[in-house]
């Protein structure tokens, strides 16, 4: 009986707590809306995969390997609770910290270990104010870090949403933009539901960088959405990344009654000239172009700018075929798991389930809906100063899921009339509205970013 | 002179934590003229760079992984009987969708057959809206 007991305080069994059992219910969800309804089925698996392995107790795979234990915030040590060379694990507070918010007040928080080790040096006195970042105990151990804990630096670090947009570069023909480039404002216009939720989540006390953060999944663009939220609300991450793809696969659904509710019988029946065609040299100007012209205008913005252009330099200069394969399957797919399964490990129930999921939840939906709105009206108020007239129907595909929301342009407009085909005319607002979201995270990072 | 990334900052007028809703909302105005005027810059680049290369007459060479059809290529020579064509229409449609299928009527795409170029696109179309994956 006592081996019995013993070897059942080895399993993970005692430490599945009740935030664990709601988590594998929402993986549940999750890996049925992908496998048996196809919802983003390529980034909801990893993730809901990704969400089952951080609500078990995974040691080897998301465990943090022993090192610098650092500062969450400005403040004061108050107290230590462990000397140097004592032997601590994970989860047992090393510290009592003291920290003042931008507000004044000030609040008494543990310093927790991160990992097992051994206290090998400790720089800091009681009573010593401490800066955000600063060290204030090196840990030490032979074991290292979980697998996932490397490969989950790729969003840390924010190198996973760049080199996704290598491939979403090598996949992309500029060309119905380059031939339509007033198109251009679609994706412009379409940016309005980003900057409008952003008001309704400031509105819900959401901080500035929160609401922005929240505000991109109107965008309809995951790996932007991810870089912005890893840079200005990581906590806020995992909620807004499930958000953001889920609503991408929901935009048939979302879109349409919008459409529909904004034009007429006659404006969806608009019949569009032919695109003309667009010549390699002008793709690869129009590639630098942008290159240049987006990282002048938001520097901080250019990795996912520049990864985007360099795909599509490739992919257009037409010399390196074999890189442009790889950009368009290896390095996306790779990533795209990597990706996936990491954002997935951040869902750990205690930070999941929190109301304000629910809120951003919320949120996605007017973020969307206000995208679509946009983008429509848009394209009607350009209709009052042109010749030749857009059909509004491709304003909604300025939101970027691209080319989900092209699609959903096309077949309202076939449902209007059967023998017009928009689906090239889409394309159009549809790449423009990737540049577009780009932008905004550039400008909410070079405003909000510390 | 060159401004550093943080002076661009307070140039543009950084929303501090617990600001007033109409800061807020002007901060939002701020961003939507940023994003409206640096699309509508490559809007007039992206034209201005077109009637430059139709004025110097670049050649319009297509790139390797364009979607574009060559206009060219859509026109075919009458060669082909009707039942020929039914034949092979048949064909596509059982390695598209798999057998099972039943083919009731075939019409050619109206508008676009009199025009190269506008067939191309419609081909294209076509092919694009048929291959990538199903819609809910």
């Amino acid at each position: 009986m006592e081996v019995l007991t013993h070897f059942f305080s080895l399993t993970g069994f005692g430490l599945v707590s009740w935030q664990m059992v709601l988590m594998w219910g929402v993986v549940l969800v999750l890996l049925y809306l992908a496998v048996f309804k196809g919802f983003e089925p390529l980034l909801l698996v990893p993730i809901a995969f990704g969400a089952l392995l951080a609500n078990l107790p995974t040691k080897g795979v998301v465990n943090e390997p022993a090192g610098p234990i650092l500062s969450p915030a400005d403040g004061r040590v108050l107290e230590w609770k462990v000397s140097v060379g004592d032997e601590v694990s994970e989860g047992q507070t090393l510290a009592l910290l003291e920290y003042t918010s931008s507000e004044g007040s000030t609040r008494t928080e543990p310093l927790v270990s991160h990992a097992h080790g051994e206290v090998v040096s400790i720089p800091v006195s009681p009573t010593n104010t401490v800066r955000e970042g600063e060290m204030l105990v090196l840990l030490y151990s032979k074991e290292p870090g979980g697998l996932y804990y490397y490969i989950s630096q790729g969003i840390v670090l924010e190198l996973f949403p760049p080199i996704i947009f290598l491939g979403v570069g090598a996949l992309t023909d500029f060309g119905p933009l380059i031939a339509n480039p007033r198109v251009l404002l679609l994706g412009a216009a379409a940016q309005l539901g980003v900057l409008v939720t952003f008001l309704c989540a400031y509105l819900l006390k959401f901080s500035p960088g929160e609401s922005a953060s929240i505000a991109i999944i109107g965008g309809a663009d995951g790996p932007t959405a991810i870089f912005l939220s890893s840079k200005l609300a990581p906590d806020l991450l995992p909620a807004i990344a499930v958000a953001a793809y889920s609503y991408m696969s929901l935009v048939p659904l979302i879109q349409p009654p919008i459409m529909r509710a904004l034009t007429s019988a006659e404006e969806r029946r608009i019949r569009m000239r032919s695109l003309r065609k667009v010549g390699r040299l002008e793709k690869l100007i129009f590639a630098l172009i942008v290159t240049v012209f987006c990282i002048m205008l938001v520097p901080p913005a250019s990795a996912l700018i520049a990864m985007l252009m360099l795909g599509n330099f490739l992919r257009e200069c037409g010399v390196v075929d074999r890189l442009v394969k790889a950009a368009q399957n290896e390095i996306i797919n790779i990533t795209t798991i990597f990706l996936g399964t990491s954002v997935g490990i951040t869902m750990t129930g205690e930070r999941f389930l929190q109301p304000q999921t629910l809120g951003i939840i919320g949120l996605g939906v007017v973020a969307f809906g206000i995208s679509t709105a946009g983008g429509v009206l848009m394209a009607k108020i350009m209709n009052l100063f042109i010749k030749e007239k857009i059909n509004p129907l491709i304003g909604s595909a300025g939101v970027s899921a691209v080319p989900m929301a092209a699609r959903v342009s096309h077949i309202e407009g076939q449902r209007a009339d059967p023998s017009n085909y928009l689906l090239m005319h889409a394309m159009g607002p549809n790449v423009a509205g990737v540049i577009g979201t780009a932008v905004v995270a550039g400008f909410y990072i070079s405003t909000l970013g510390k | 002179m060159l401004l550093h990334s943080s002076e661009s900052v307070q140039l543009l007028g950084a929303l501090p934590q617990g600001a007033p809703f109409v800061e807020a909302f002007v901060f939002q105005s701020v961003g939507l003229l940023v994003v409206l005027l640096s699309l509508s810059s490559l809007w007039l680049l992206c034209e201005t760079t077109s009637r430059l290369l139709i004025r110097i007459g670049a050649p319009r060479q297509i790139s390797q992984n364009s979607n574009e059809v060559r206009g060219g290529d859509t026109r075919t020579e009458a060669i082909a009987t009707a039942d020929e064509i039914t034949a092979v229409i048949a064909a596509a449609v059982v390695a598209t969708s798999g057998r099972g299928s039943i083919i009731r009527e075939i019409q050619p795409v109206a508008p676009s057959l009199s025009n190269p170029q506008l067939a191309a696109w419609t081909l294209q179309g076509r092919l694009q809206h048929h291959t990538s994956h199903s819609l809910r």
